[in-house]
């Protein structure tokens, strides 16, 4: 296992700290972990030291199932430079998913492999990794109606 | 007296409003140095002895103490959320007796981030989004993620999907806040622009194009807040603090807050409303936060001038909110046209109306009642100003 040096050494410029590292941790792992409460089940993100609904400080990163629904969508024609981004090819999708796991959850990245006309609020998404610094990255991919 | 549902309606007033003027390039200058000379002439515009001042709320009170040379200050503190909390602060300043005479004033300085021009100061190079912090700690980094200015623009998007709206609402408030700057001398943005204008502009994050977007300026404005005994010696009328109302709800973060298409501005609304027999039908002139164009339009339903969702239907045609309109908005072209000042611009605005100094710009019919309304995002604030003759 990496250690919390070589953690933080994996992300220059991130500010890791002991509230947040088990998110970052799982991402080089490939799992998306957000904190869920030991005590009353309640999910919630970003991390934080303690459960916002029932204040327990049993709060366990845990593997969210990566499925959920299009809550914003948002096209940036402009915006910082990243590892894999190009403006000028299109405008960047951002999309802020609603997971299935509990009503209000939900989780920002971009979207991969669609037309920018078919990201649209209410779309079905499922996480998708995608390359980005060298590291893993959580992105999402539309699901075709079944 | 403490206890009391609104201590401060009647008893709380403006003295005195300036601005040094919103512009693209203000020469060779710094934050401090704008809210300088809009403090000064806040105290000349007073018409009070700076001694007279003993409370300072703003950037580096210490800084700006020394500059102006006031002697003594019982009363300083640092901005926070400009105008939402800067004001209240003076406020509770005067209510509780820990000053009597408060001066509070903001700056806005263009940065790197936001400016070519500023990028290619050497001097600015190390300045940042003013005093106030940008967004909130921990919201993500990079394209993909939300928060602050595309924050704001990904709220939009669910405000269309959930109302079925389309951005032609946000355009006649673009249209109508450049119409009014073309009459404000102060303005940053003059020169009118048409519904083609705003469909042709460059779209800078989609649902959101160049014209939804405040102008990033150097600026500063000064107000003086104090006692209504104080504020009565002047010889001009004054703008006098009815309610006010703020609120920070829900989940503060740009991905996880609960209601985003009404934002906390409802509850701030909610807050002003219930401490005043005042309506929104007694409103004479708006001066609504426009940081982005939607958000002018969440304030109209927050307030109450429309319900949720309808604020397209009320403002189509951009006639209603004319200046010679029945509820005359962002008089002096708002962020979007005058130019970014984190709020303080509308409350400048507000009391010029109040005071009837509005020139081309002045609302018709000697507006006795004002709303200032700031914020989008998790936090708002608005206030309720009349006219004390």
């Amino acid at each position: 296992m990496l250690s919390d040096t070589e953690l933080v050494e994996r992300y220059p410029g991130v500010r890791i700290d002991h509230t947040n590292k088990h998110f970052y941790r799982g991402l080089l792992d490939r799992e998306v972990r957000l904190n869920r409460c030991a005590d009353c089940g309640w999910w919630h993100h970003r991390p934080k030291p303690i459960c916002p609904q029932c204040w327990s400080h049993e709060v366990v990163a845990t593997p969210i199932s990566g499925r959920g629904t299009i809550h914003l969508a948002i096209f940036l024609h402009q915006g910082p430079p990243a590892d894999g981004v190009d403006y000028s090819a299109g405008p960047h999708p951002v999309v802020t998913v609603e997971l299935e796991e509990q009503e209000g959850l939900r989780f920002t990245s971009t979207v991969v492999g669609a037309e920018n006309e078919r990201i649209v609020i209410g779309a079905p998404v499922e996480l998708a990794w995608i390359e980005r610094d060298g590291r893993p990255f959580p992105a999402f991919a539309l699901v075709d109606a079944p | 007296v403490i206890g009391e549902t609104n201590p401060a309606k009647d008893h709380i007033a403006f003295a005195s409003a300036a601005t040094t003027g919103f512009r693209r390039d203000h020469g060779e200058v710094t934050p401090a140095s704008l809210a300088i000379d809009a403090c000064i002439a806040a105290i000349r515009d007073a018409e009070i002895p700076a001694e007279e001042i003993n409370g300072l709320v703003g950037a580096n009170p210490e800084y700006i103490q020394a500059s102006l040379g006031i002697p003594h200050l019982t009363y300083w503190n640092g901005p926070g959320v400009p105008f939402v909390s800067a004001v209240a602060n003076a406020m509770n300043a005067i209510a509780t007796g820990a000053a009597d005479v408060v001066l509070a004033y903001h700056s806005l300085y263009r940065n790197p981030m936001f400016s070519r021009s500023a990028a290619s100061d050497p001097f600015r190079a190390g300045t940042s989004f003013g005093s106030t912090g940008g967004g909130m700690v921990g919201d993500g980094f990079g394209p993909d993620s939300i928060s602050g200015a595309v924050g704001y623009t990904a709220w939009a998007s669910r405000y269309l999907a959930e109302y079925q709206a389309s951005r032609e609402t946000f355009g006649y408030v673009a249209i109508n806040n450049r119409s009014n700057a073309a009459d404000n001398p102060a303005a940053a943005l003059r020169n009118p622009i048409t519904m083609d204008d705003y469909f042709a502009a460059r779209m800078i994050t989609t649902p959101f194009c160049l014209y939804d977007c405040d102008v990033p300026v150097d600026g500063s404005t000064a107000v003086v807040v104090s006692a209504v005994e104080h504020a009565g010696a002047v010889d001009h009328p004054v703008a006098r603090v009815e309610a006010v109302g703020t609120a920070l709800r829900g989940r503060p973060s740009w991905d996880q807050f609960d209601d985003m298409t009404s934002m906390p501005a409802r509850d701030a609304a909610a807050h002003m409303w219930s401490r005043t027999d005042l309506r929104p039908a007694d409103v004479d002139v708006a001066e609504l936060y426009d940081g982005f164009s939607w958000l002018a339009m969440a304030w109209l339903e927050a307030l109450g001038f429309c319900g949720p969702g309808e604020s397209g239907p009320f403002i189509e045609g951009g006639g209603r909110i004319a200046l010679d309109g029945e509820l005359p908005l962002n008089t002096h072209g708002g962020q979007l046209s005058a130019g970014r000042l984190h709020g303080f611009g509308f409350l400048h605005e507000a009391v010029v109306q109040l005071r009837g100094e509005g020139g081309d710009r002045q609302a018709p019919g000697s507006p006795e009642v004002a709303v200032v309304a700031n914020g989008g995002g998790p936090v708002a604030g608005s206030m309720l100003l009349t006219r004390l003759a």
